[in-house]
């Protein structure tokens, strides 16, 4: 980028800033339709069993009960986004069976006057269960004996890849190491509860659905099909999300759906809501995981093998069974260069409550493991952990195995020079600090995570850019921004690339009926695949422009161009007309031509470039209650190029809660299937007196495929998190915690069994 | 359904309502007034959410019945700002950088204004232990809390003029 | 059916008299409310009156030459902030308030509130057992004296009756060489957080030589309960690093702690001698401190 930027690079402030900091934006629950009915969801209190009977005459006797909808009539909907792909696979995911799988999993829904009477009425519906007997725990679940938990079996769907020869690699190796490494069931707590769609099915058979799904277009083409509705019937329009981070990565389990089809039953819209406890209990989580790492260096620090089984648990449905797996094994693999790697995965369901999207996919589990391993690997051998990552990650010009896909940026030297220098790495190593019964450690880990889904799931992307008659312009895309301000961003890459002022653009919501085809909010993808095609469509439309401008100036198009709101011929500059002028004679005066000077841009990225990482953390450890406290934290980030920095500083250090979350504080405790802390006292997020003192750095590596070298950020911040807190607790205290969350009753007791 | 009737002022406005007796504040406030910009996130206190000012300090609405409001000066997030013009913590908050979702934002930035209305010079570890009881997802905290801070040094040399 | 809080009747009576009469009235379907922190939390679906206590002027601290007398319906972000209970032998008392919950909570709640919620978990009540806290009840026959220690029955069960109201907690005047020190154990990395187990502690030294001891437990038994045996050991005792390890080790002993969601019994068991230990210490410390 050799040209001065004027609008990307910089912290503009956010489209909807104003409407957020004065109460006004609306989200899912804050809105209301004429005439709207109220829905609730009965579950199921069983972790398995045949709903035999359902009885629901009583309930739709209630004077306030409008319609009641069973599991006969809806479909659940199961199986993997990816299997979006065919009719036939998208009826794959239609699910008509009595049976429940996990406790809280819906069995029928009813729509009232009010909430009181919707509520009153689920405890008339009589459900007659004949309870199956439950399996909870993934290995047990994937024993013959085990009882099946879908008709196909208990395993939802299993890969094995293997580069090179492992065993080989292994006899090549002179240390080998082998562990085993457990991870939780984090839950997304979004601010806003996993709820609210507004289900609006008209007489005229057109099904309009408010709702924060990170999916808009996708969800659109699975409701029509369930509904049994031609895709142009479905219209899906989003509001405001107070948070998504996964969670609302496609639909959200009985709501959309139910809403939906009890809507078509009334003839009036239908507004559901999720409580807390219900988000907690019964709406998707982090795959838990248990990994067995096997890996083979070499004594001057080279991996000569990698061999990687996984096993994730799905829960009692697995919308997500293949792409989160799929992206672990991604990410495992693609992180190190190894000539000999393995990776045998199996998503395996439980009866306990589904999982699926969860911020970085997988990756958070598999870094966990690996970057644990490389740890004890550079103390073993004696090697700084820092030259470790350095002498073994993929880097520029390194292609993924399992894709091709090369490398084309690379700032994972950057990332852990400049986080270990903020950080201090160096000095703080060689002093332990150690005061009464406190004890102080440091650790880091690397990570990479791949940005977007072009290689494993549907994912184009589009982008209309329309000009106005004074020059400015609307930006038309169907990203869905759950808080991460996508939509900023994306308008100023468009600005950027039209050489307008960041006054003149606006952008539209997400509505599919208006608003292209596009994958959504997930992967970290938006500013790169949202980008490409956003810059895309801003050049089409300055093409038009342009040629427009080289009939009416009558030079050929080649020598124009655009500054300052000037179009002009670069060979001889007086031969010019304004922008505005120009438009407005094509748009508005001109009564023979009258058209909308227009961009239009569509189709998946080129890549999946990957995002690099570093965090470097210092803990002290309580060596009387094997309390655990983070008292800093750097961290580093190559964003390809960060098109707006104070979001991609905002992306960092929320990650990081959210990470050290996952590290020390957070998971869903489910005993026999049953969710033991559903609340916020007994599922402890970090608050703002927790935070850690932290030092967030952004790398612009220049990614060749980004728009203006961009990559993604959202995902890769909390992926490190949990081994570089791990490997810190180890070198404080010697103890090593393979399983997440890193208790203080786990680590005083290994202390213990240390003595 | 047993009603009782209670005078309650919003934003400077006054309002006589019928509630129930086990009617929220929380649900007064966006069910009866219209007013959607206190939210509800787990309806027992402990994200925070549901913050409003009471008679000057920051109260969980979602904790408070509607009739102990009776009789009481109640401020949302809509009655901060003056016509047009935002208040200092808006503009701060708009400024850092320090809004993502916005789910949180009105009970952080009502918890705030409670602070500096009787704290204006408060330390970083005393704006963040006042945010203790607003859980928020998205930010890490770190920006708010400097919107907050700054808004502090604004107010304060408003106050100075 | 469904159970929801639907209470029908609401009060806000101008005095004692009244709000006895209305709670007697009711019985079981009554219930106070004061800051609604618990109340709204809990919901209880057979509460049909709510006796709302705010008019009966129960919110004052106040020094005399008997002790301190706090009103039940004070605010505890008051206590916390008092210079009376941050001082001297009291500073327990507003060390485990700072500890509660959060400063928005505590600008609800009151002391009353919290101590008739009767969590096994809470943390006033250990500070005002340590104290040697009275509590006077008010009912329709007149009010009644009991000291804290006999006001918990089991977990969430106070000692009151129906129609009967906590009005007022007296903290008796401490003598001038006593410490006292409040501890408590969360979950890591979170600074709200109900305890996994907490200590409050109050020595009385002269010279060293321990003339009393008070030593409370929270969350390891079904009410909050004082360690007596392990104060036995310190009493009469020169004070020492090896004394207050073995007095912890005692109160260790007396603790019956379950296991639940937040923490194992085991861990708990050993924690209370932790922290037993440090309050002791930091008792101690003041003990010495104020003498100078």
């Amino acid at each position: 980028m050799k040209s001065e930027l004027s609008v990307v690079g910089k912290s503009v402030t956010r489209f909807d800033a104003f409407d957020k900091v004065t109460g006004k934006a609306k989200y899912g629950i804050d809105l209301k339709m004429d005439n709207m009915l109220y829905a609730k969801l009965l579950r199921s209190p069983y972790p398995h069993a045949k709903a035999v009977k359902i009885d629901t005459t009583k309930a739709e006797s209630h004077p306030r009960v409008r319609a009641v909808v069973t599991i006969n009539e809806a479909p659940k909907v199961i199986g993997a986004v990816a299997m979006l792909m065919t009719e036939e696979g998208m009826k794959s995911l239609d699910m008509f069976d009595n049976v429940v799988r996990f406790i809280g999993d819906p069995v029928a829904a009813v729509a009232a006057e009010d909430e009181e009477s919707a509520e009153e009425a689920l405890s008339l519906i009589d459900v007659e269960y004949k309870q199956l007997p439950p399996v909870f725990d993934p290995l047990e679940a994937l024993k013959e004996t085990a009882p099946k938990i879908h008709k196909s079996g208990n395993i939802a769907f299993n890969v094995l890849k293997e580069f090179g020869n492992v065993d080989k690699g292994f006899r090549k190796a002179d240390y080998i190491l082998e562990n085993r490494y457990t991870t939780s069931k984090q839950k997304h707590c979004a601010i806003e509860p996993f709820s609210t769609c507004i289900a609006n099915y008209g007489l005229d058979g057109r099904l309009t659905v408010y709702s924060s799904s990170q999916r808009p277009h996708i969800i659109k083409r699975y409701l029509a099909g369930a509904l049994g509705l031609p895709v142009n019937k479905v219209r899906i329009i989003k509001p405001h999300t107070g948070g998504a981070f996964g969670g609302r990565d496609y639909l959200i389990h009985g709501l959309e759906v139910m809403c939906s089809f009890l809507s078509r039953k009334t003839g009036r819209p239908v507004r559901m809501s999720f409580t807390r406890e219900e988000d907690f209990e019964a709406t998707e989580a982090r795959h838990p995981f248990i990994i067995e790492l096997k890996t083979g260096v070499t004594k001057e620090g080279i991996l000569t093998a990698m061999s990687i089984k996984a096993v994730m648990d799905v829960g009692g449905y697995g919308p997500h069974a293949v792409g989160v797996l799929v992206n672990a094994m991604n990410n495992g693999i693609r992180l190190y260069r190894c000539p000999n790697q393995r990776f045998e995965g199996y998503s395996v369901y439980t009866n306990t409550s589904l999982c699926g999207a969860y911020r970085a996919y997988g990756n958070p589990q598999i870094n966990f493991a690996l970057e644990s391993q490389m740890d004890m690997i550079a103390e073993k051998l004696g090697i700084d952990p820092v030259e470790l990552r350095l002498k073994n990650y993929r880097g520029l010009g390194e292609l993924d195995p399992i894709t091709g896909d090369e490398t084309r940026s690379d700032g994972m030297k950057e990332c852990l020079r400049k986080a270990s220098k903020k950080f201090g790495w160096n000095d703080k190593r060689t002093k332990r600090i150690a005061e009464g019964t406190k004890r102080r450690g440091v650790g880091m880990s690397c990570l990479s995570h791949n940005t977007g889904g072009r290689f494993s799931i549907p994912d184009p992307a589009s982008a209309i850019v329309m000009f106005n008659t004074d020059g400015s312009v609307n930006l038309v895309t169907a990203a869905a921004d759950d808080g991460q301000g996508n939509k900023t961003v994306l308008a100023q890459i468009a600005a950027e690339e039209l050489g307008i002022g960041w006054e003149q653009i606006s952008v539209s919501d997400t509505d599919t009926d208006v608003t292209p085809l596009d994958s959504g909010t997930h992967g970290s993808r938006q500013t790169y695949a949202g980008g490409i095609v956003v810059k895309k469509a801003a050049a089409e439309a300055k093409k038009a422009l342009i040629s427009a401008a080289s009939e009416h100036l009558n030079v050929k198009p080649e020598r124009l161009s655009i500054k300052d709101g000037v179009i002009y011929d670069t060979k001889n500059p007086a031969t010019s007309i304004r922008v505005n002028n120009i438009l407005r004679m094509l748009q508005y005066e001109d009564l023979s031509i009258g058209k909308q000077i227009i961009g239009v841009a569509t189709g998946v990225a080129p890549s999946w470039p990957p995002i690099h990482g570093a965090n470097f953390v210092e803990v002290e450890v309580d060596i009387e209650t094997g309390e655990v406290r983070v008292v800093k934290l750097a961290c580093a980030f190559d964003v390809g190029k960060a098109i707006n920095p104070a979001h991609v500083e905002g992306q960092i250090i929320g990650g990081e809660a959210t990470g050290i979350g996952y590290a020390l504080t957070e998971g869903l405790i489910v005993k026999d299937g049953k969710v033991l802390n559903n609340n916020f006292t007994d599922y402890r997020l970090l608050r703002a007196c927790d935070m850690p003192e932290i030092d967030a750095i952004i790398v612009e590596s220049n990614e060749p495929t980004g728009a203006f070298g961009a990559k993604g950020v959202g995902e890769a911040t909390n992926a490190g998190t949990a081994a570089a807190i791990a490997n810190a607790i180890y070198d404080a205290v010697g103890v090593r915690v393979k399983e997440l969350p890193i208790t203080q009753e786990r680590i005083l007791k290994e202390l213990h069994s240390l003595k | 359904m047993a009603k009782v009737k209670i005078g309650i002022s919003v934003n400077g406005k006054c309002y006589e309502l019928d509630v129930e007796f086990y009617e929220t504040l929380l649900n007064v406030l966006r069910n009866k007034l219209g007013l959607t910009g206190t939210k509800f996130g787990c309806g027992k206190g402990e994200c925070g959410a549901c913050t409003v000012n009471i008679n000057g300090e920051a109260i969980l609405s979602c904790l408070t019945l509607a009739v102990q409001a009776d009789g009481k000066e109640i401020l949302t997030i809509e009655g901060l700002q003056n016509g047009t013009k935002l208040h200092p913590l808006q503009e701060a908050f708009v400024k850092h950088s320090a809004i993502q979702c916005g789910y949180c934002t009105p009970g952080v930035i009502m918890a705030a204004k409670a602070l500096l209305d009787c704290d204006p010079k408060p330390s970083e570890e005393t704006v963040r232990k006042a945010l203790a009881n607003n859980l928020c997802r998205c930010t890490g905290y770190d920006k708010p809390v400097k919107a907050i801070l700054e808004a502090a040094k604004t107010m304060r040399g408003k106050h100075e003029k | 059916m469904v159970s929801l809080f639907r209470p029908r009747e609401y009060y806000r009576p101008k005095d004692l008299r009244e709000a006895t009469w209305l709670l007697s009235s009711f019985g079981r379907k009554a219930r106070v409310i004061a800051g609604g922190t618990d109340l709204l939390v809990d919901k209880p679906p057979e509460v049909e009156c709510l006796v709302d206590i705010s008019n009966l002027n129960l919110g004052y601290i106040r020094k005399d030459k008997d002790g301190i007398n706090i009103g039940a319906a004070t605010l505890l972000g008051l206590i916390e902030s008092s210079p009376i209970l941050s001082s001297g032998p009291y500073i327990v008392v507003s060390e485990a308030v700072s500890m509660l919950a959060t400063p928005t909570i505590r600008n609800m709640a009151t002391i009353g509130g919290n101590i008739c919620n009767a969590s096994p978990a809470a943390d006033m009540p250990l500070a005002l057992m340590v104290l040697d806290a009275t509590m006077k009840i008010a009912g329709l026959k007149g009010s009644r004296i009991l000291p804290i220690g006999d006001f918990f029955q089991d977990v969430k069960k106070t000692i009151l009756d129906d129609g009967e109201l906590l009005v007022e907690i007296h903290i008796p005047v401490s003598s001038k060489n006593s410490g006292t020190a409040f501890q408590k154990l969360r979950h890591h990395q979170a600074s709200v957080d109900l305890a996994i187990v907490n200590v409050a502690t109050k020595l009385t030294c002269s010279d060293n030589l321990c003339e009393d001891a008070r030593i409370a437990l929270g969350a390891v038994a079904k009410t909050p309960i004082r360690a007596k045996k392990a104060e036995k050991l310190l009493i009469g005792k020169k004070i020492d690093t090896a004394l207050m390890q073995r007095a912890a080790e005692a109160a260790s002993e007396e603790a019956k702690p379950i296991d639940d969601v937040r923490a194992s019994a085991e861990y708990r068991k050993k924690m209370v001698a932790v922290l037993a230990r440090r309050a002791l210490e930091a008792s101690f410390k003041r003990c010495t401190t104020w003498q100078k």
